[in-house]
């Protein structure tokens, strides 16, 4: 009998109860989200095409899979795809104040890579907003 | 001696005031396991629904909460009807006016789907498991696709 009621508990926790990250984690989350600055860590491609025709130093982070990265990509970017992003930082500038482009085909992987590389201490981190359609919309060069 | 007694209180208090400024850090290597888990699992459509589907749900009358997080004069400007607008920096003080039941089915929107997506991973690391956001965002997913606006 205790045992069954042990059991129901054991389901209940393991099922229904909400599975959150720690405390630590939710205030890393919460502090990013209230700290949002008003461009929301957004970059135009006219604005990263300009940055990178005048010479600054942009690394621009291509997140789609390495097929979509080979059909067309920004010069010089680097691909790590999305869902191997956090197990290759490896490949990230060394210095994490150096300015990082996040890129993807429509923004919203880029915002997962921005947001994770913020609380992973990556202190300008960008998301190019509308990604390689509104670059390519923009009459931008592509390489393949 | 009773001086020495206040000294350490107000000392204290310094200290964990100074803690509590501090722990309003973004950066936190405790972040890496659960960013690392939510993008190892993340599905084909990356947890966008497409405007079509959303127009279809809603249609069908599909219990569906909808989190608009742009700022008020965006959203006055036109959103969808029934979406609850709470501005991306305020989430995390908001969830109490999320739905208690955190598998119910929530889909954030915002203007081009980067905010939306902040606001998609947040939900996730707190333990809601059926959060999607509009694809390509509420200019160009909805919007633009001719689909029904209140003001």
């Amino acid at each position: 009998m205790l045992r069954r009621v042990y059991g129901h508990l054991l389901v209940f926790f393991l099922v229904l109860a909400p599975q959150a990250w720690g405390a630590d984690v939710q205030q890393s989350v919460d502090a990013f989200l209230a700290q949002l600055p008003t461009d929301f860590e957004t970059v135009s491609c006219k604005t990263l095409a300009t940055k990178q025709n005048v010479g600054e130093n942009v690394f621009v982070l291509d997140v789609r899979e390495p097929d979509e990265f080979k059909a067309g990509r920004i010069e010089g970017a680097v691909n790590i795809p999305i869902r191997v992003l956090a197990k290759n930082l490896d490949k990230l500038p060394a210095d994490k104040a150096t300015p990082i482009a996040v890129v993807c085909k429509s923004g919203i992987r880029a915002a997962y890579a921005t947001m994770t590389l913020k609380m992973l201490g990556y202190s300008n981190v960008k998301d190019v907003v509308g990604g390689m359609l509104a670059w390519e919309k923009e009459g931008l060069p592509v390489t393949k | 001696m009773e001086r020495r007694f206040w000294i350490a209180v107000l000392a204290l208090a310094v200290f964990v005031g100074l803690a509590g400024f501090g722990s309003t850090a973004v950066e936190n290597p405790a972040a890496w396991e659960a960013s690392a888990a939510y993008l190892a699992s993340l599905p084909e459509g990356f947890n966008g629904m497409k405007g079509e589907v959303l127009k279809a749900k809603l249609d069908a009358g599909e219990p569906l909460f909808l989190l608009d997080v742009r700022e008020p004069k965006e959203f006055s400007a036109g959103h969808i009807d029934g979406a609850l607008n709470v501005p991306v920096r305020e989430v995390p003080k908001a969830l109490n006016r999320l739905p208690a039941d955190r598998n119910a089915p929530i889909v954030v929107v915002c203007a081009s789907a980067v905010r939306s997506g902040y606001v998609t991973m947040a939900l996730s690391f707190k333990g809601y498991t059926n959060v999607k956001h509009l694809a390509a965002g509420y200019i160009a997913g909805w919007e633009k696709a001719g689909y029904p606006v209140v003001k």
